[in-house]
């Protein structure tokens, strides 16, 4: 009762804060409105759940890490909401019951079931239509691109990963013209074709998989027909044709380490990450990688609900503050992650770009 | 980088090595060969060839430098490779290359378009050291032997010298040594010098037979393609020498000392300088003497000189033929039993096949029943046929029998017949790399040893006294090529299971879990050259059969590596449990897979050293024909 006789007060004042034309808060009325923070199931080493504590959680951790969630951006996003559960007596206050963790892989199945109970097609979804309706700020390795950002409210870059290739050690690639094989598919990846066709196109550029070029090609352009002229053996979704998706790293790591895929595509952490977790996997990521792509956190601010607004502006505010400096937070959620693996030169040179010298 | 910029620095690079060894080569053409002989003193190399074989020399000299920066910069490039992908492999974030690394063509400073100029200049003063001035030379004397510019008088010189004159007939014309019996033989008779008899009727033979074919209008005769301004100026200087000996010889000598230490050192002298310029005329003219009537002393001296001729390498070519067929079959056999122990065709596995055969031949559903159940027989046509398990065998019943039998024998003989094929293609490839590696390593230790010997630089030695720092130093280059060898083999085997089309990640991993495979072949390399020079140089001294166990005992020593290889090389996933009635286990598959054929090659190279050796009985009776030690050219020290 009282709660909701606080939420009439807040909505009120905020009513009347709007009608004198500025946005002032008093720290001491208390807020209910509730911040969704959109973590991912099984996207390590950025946004996963962890069943066993890892060391990273403990007394000190955030809210997020408290729920038993881990990797790099949600180390980033816990330590910022951390920050903003302290009140400092002019923000907006935060406690840890209006923190609401959403696993999007979950979420995302959910949907994806049962949108598929109304179709017998397979259903694409983009985790990013939970932006706003489920989910406030999204904590996990999302690529900054230049539809997110004109749809949602952008942090600065996060991270600098790339996209790559990992493949068997002992395997033989198969010839051009045998690609349509019912049990083995060339390439894995998680997602939708749209989000891989830069990635490809790239290692494409860089001269690799030449003599599967013109089917890849024809694959990324016209996937439905490429699956209709390489039709899966059975019922089941068994790898199978040149292009082949799941909807967790789980699922194509595991069939890539049973030599059930040639080449497992994605952003060359998460797929060494989750190919690393297969015990006896014998796999190189090459020389290189291919393309580069920047993290960040991504949120739907609604300037009608002014007070979750003024949160998500909080939390960035936090959030840049956290990491600009040379204590700064990315090194910290590096340490926490990565522990001491060495950084790429090109992540080195980025990291040093945010906070400058450490 | 920009790949434009950079190809015009490995450009830059190779023709740095040319002007160089344009340099170092025109040197050598001002160096005198034979300063050992006194007709030959200051006569330059480049004064015995021709123009063209100049320029071919050049080449193939020239050829040899580039090769090694070839090989080297490729293998920079490899190395980059393999270490650039360990990084990225323990690396966080992207690792592809920095921004306008790839498309600043003013960025000439950058690291990457160094090495190929790095490496020239690391080639050039490595040449130039003194440490490595023999293997410069080895290239060198290669070239000029390639090109025909005359390196092989030493090998020349030494067969004259082993030729028994004093056995030639009574009828071959011998002026000088009738001179002498009749005017000289007396006064040594008497004197202290008798014992100096032998030696200069030897000297005057040689001279009486060798000489009329060098001087006069003869020359011309037996070597029409030496026309040389030098030649003809040699022959006329050996001809003053000639009628200089006959002079002294053509009156009663005088019972005076200094008359016949004048007589016997002008023998031994015109003998020599004979010898010596009838070997530069054998080569200038292909190694050949033209126009030779049969049963002349020139004609004996021909067959004699044409007989003991690259018997090293003979032996090598047919050993490697023969080696690389018993090879292949002891590959065969031994990857044979283990698929037939290992994996053997199943009746379940044969029925899967035959009913989608008889189903997609649109059978009736009655037969394809019936074959779904398996023959009796099937698989007795070649009883007991390895690789069919006996379990599950049916006995069939009804008309629709035999068809059904003749499926399953048909089904089963394609299985067999491929996967023969494929066993076959996988042991030629397994035999095909360790060929190169051990043909690389012999040929290259034969052609060291051949120059050393033209460079007089390669003493005979004993076995008790093995010169063991002369072999290991003759054997390194061997123990590298032997790599080089058989990275080559596997690489090009993996290349043409892709399709020839590899990603540099395969690249990368290729040579990342091989690399301890290949570095050991330069043990093997090792052994196959100690043995090849062993056996080519002590074969003469030994009896055959000797020969035949000593190329025995390094076959097995180069399988015993193998062996060791094979456990050192061989990443752990690899190794395999010994299959139950097999009589070996895996490791002793892959060391006769892949050391079956360095084993035979040793063996038959001993073979045919022994029996295309042309002196009959024993050896040491041929070297007890040679002349006195003062005959022979001058050595070098012993190394």
């Amino acid at each position: 009762m009282i709660r909701i006789l606080t939420t009439l007060l807040f909505v009120c004042g905020a009513g009347v804060a709007t009608a004198q034309g500025t946005l002032r808060v008093d720290p001491n009325r208390e807020v209910s409105v509730e911040l969704r923070i959109g973590v991912r199931g099984s996207a390590r080493p950025f946004s996963y759940y962890t069943s066993v504590l890892s060391p990273n959680i403990s007394t000190k951790s955030g809210p997020l890490r408290a729920k038993g969630y881990d990797g790099y951006m949600v180390y980033i996003c816990d330590e910022v909401l951390k920050q903003m559960l302290i009140d400092d007596g002019r923000s907006p206050p935060l406690n840890a019951n209006q923190i609401k963790t959403v696993n999007i892989d979950t979420t995302m199945a959910a949907r994806r079931a049962l949108a598929e109970k109304e179709t017998t097609d397979t259903v694409a979804l983009d985790r990013f239509d939970l932006l706003g309706e489920e989910v406030d700020i999204l904590c996990d390795p999302a690529s900054i691109t230049r539809d997110r950002v004109r749809q949602y409210a952008v942090s600065p870059p996060l991270f600098m990963t790339g996209v790559g290739y990992l493949s068997l050690r002992h395997s033989v690639p198969p010839s051009a013209d045998m690609l349509c094989r019912p049990d083995k598919a060339l390439m894995g990846y998680v997602g939708t074709t749209n989000a891989l066709t830069g990635g490809v196109q790239s290692i494409l550029d860089a001269g690799e998989w030449k003599k599967y070029r013109d089917q890849i090609i024809t694959a990324l352009r016209n996937p439905t027909a490429a699956r209709e002229n390489c039709p899966p053996p059975d019922a089941s979704n068994k790898p199978h044709g040149i292009l082949w998706s799941a909807n967790t790293h789980d699922e194509v790591a595991e069939k890539f380490c049973d030599g059930a895929i040639d080449f497992y595509v994605g952003d060359i952490e998460i797929i060494a990450t989750h190919a690393r977790e297969n015990t006896g996997c014998e796999w190189s990521s090459g020389a290189r990688s291919f393309t580069n792509d920047r993290y960040a956190i991504f949120a739907d601010i609604d300037y009608a609900q002014k007070e979750k607004a003024l949160l998500i502006g909080r939390f960035f505010e936090v959030l840049n503050r956290e990491i600009a400096t040379s204590d700064s937070l990315l090194d910290r959620a590096y340490i926490a992650t990565f522990g001491a693996a060495p950084r790429s030169q090109k992540l080195d040179l980025f990291f040093w770009s945010m906070r400058g010298e450490p | 980088m920009n790949s434009l910029i950079y190809a015009g620095v490995v450009l830059a690079g190779a023709v740095t090595l040319l002007i160089e060894a344009y340099r170092n080569y025109n040197s050598s053409l001002t160096s005198i060969p034979f300063k050992e002989h006194p007709i030959l003193q200051n006569v330059e190399v480049a004064k015995l060839c021709t123009p063209r074989e100049k320029n071919i020399g050049f080449m193939f000299y020239s050829l040899l430098y580039l090769v090694s920066y070839i090989v080297i910069l490729s293998s920079t490039e490899v190395y980059e490779l393999v270490s650039q992908a360990a990084q990225a492999n323990s690396e966080v974030g992207p690792t592809d290359a920095l921004i306008g690394e790839n498309n600043d063509p003013f960025g000439l400073a950058g690291t990457q378009y160094g090495k190929p100029i790095f490496i020239s200049a690391a080639i050039i003063s490595i040449f130039s050291l003194g440490a490595l001035r023999p293997v410069e030379s080895t290239m060198r004397s290669l070239a000029h032997r390639l090109a025909g510019v005359p390196r092989g008088v030493y090998n020349v010189i030494e067969d004259l010298h082993a030729i028994p004159f004093h056995e030639f007939p009574v009828e071959c014309p011998k002026p000088l040594t009738d001179m002498f019996d009749k005017n000289a033989r007396k006064v040594f008779e008497g004197s202290y010098d008798e014992s100096q008899i032998k030696t200069i009727e030897t000297s005057l033979r040689t001279v009486d037979y060798l000489a009329p074919a060098i001087t006069g209008k003869l020359r011309i005769q037996y070597f029409p393609f030496t026309q040389l301004d030098k030649m003809s100026e040699l022959s006329t200087i050996l001809e003053g020498k000639v009628e200089e000996l006959k002079d002294l010889l053509k009156k009663p000598l005088e019972e005076e000392e200094t008359d016949r230490q004048k007589v016997f050192q002008l023998a031994n002298s015109v003998a020599n300088d004979t010898i010596a310029l009838f070997a530069v005329h054998f080569l200038r003219n292909n190694r050949a003497i033209k126009h030779v009537r049969e049963d002349t002393a020139i004609s004996r001296i021909y067959d004699s000189i044409q007989r003991s001729y690259q018997v090293e390498l003979n032996s090598f070519a047919m050993g490697m033929l023969l080696s690389i067929c018993a090879a292949v079959i002891a590959a065969f056999s031994a990857y044979y039993l283990w698929v037939v122990t290992v994996a053997p065709i199943t009746p379940e596995a044969l029925q899967a096949s035959v009913v989608q055969r008889l189903e997609t031949q649109e059978q009736r559903p009655e037969m394809i029943a019936v074959c779904r159940m398996t023959p009796a027989n099937v698989g007795r046509f070649d009883a007991p046929s390895p690789g069919i398990t006996d379990a599950g065998l049916t006995p069939l019943e009804g008309p629709e029998a035999k068809a059904c039998e003749a499926a399953w024998n048909g089904n089963l003989k394609t299985r067999l017949s491929e996967r023969r094929q494929l066993i076959l293609a996988e042991s030629f490839w397994a035999v095909f790399g360790v060929f190169l590696a051990c043909a690389f390593a012999a040929i290259s230790a034969i052609f060291g040893r051949d120059v050393r010997k033209e460079d007089n630089s390669w003493p005979e030695w004993k076995i008790r006294r093995i010169p063991f720092l002369r072999l290991f130093s003759m054997a390194i280059v061997p123990a590298l090529l032997a790599i080089l060898g058989v990275a080559i083999g596997s690489f090009l085997k993996f290349w043409v299971d892709s399709n020839f089309n590899l990603t540099e990640n395969q690249i990368a991993f290729f040579f990342q879990s091989k690399w301890a495979f290949f570095a050991m072949h330069a043990g093997l390399g090792f052994i196959v050259a100690i043995a090849v020079l062993f056996l080519t140089d002590q074969h003469d001294n030994m009896h055959d059969i000797t020969t035949f166990f000593l190329g025995f005992v390094f076959a097995v020593i180069a399988l015993g590596w193998y062996y060791l290889t094979i456990i050192a090389g061989y990443p752990a996933e690899f190794m395999r449990g010994r299959p139950e009635g097999l009589p070996f286990g895996f490791e002793m598959r892959e060391t006769i897979i892949f050391g079956a054929h360095t084993f035979f090659f040793l063996i038959f190279f001993s073979i045919f050293l022994e029996v295309t050796e042309d002196r009959p009985g024993d050896k040491r009776t041929s070297v007890s024909l040679k002349p006195p030690l003062i005959f022979r050219p001058k050595k070098a020290k012993a190394a």
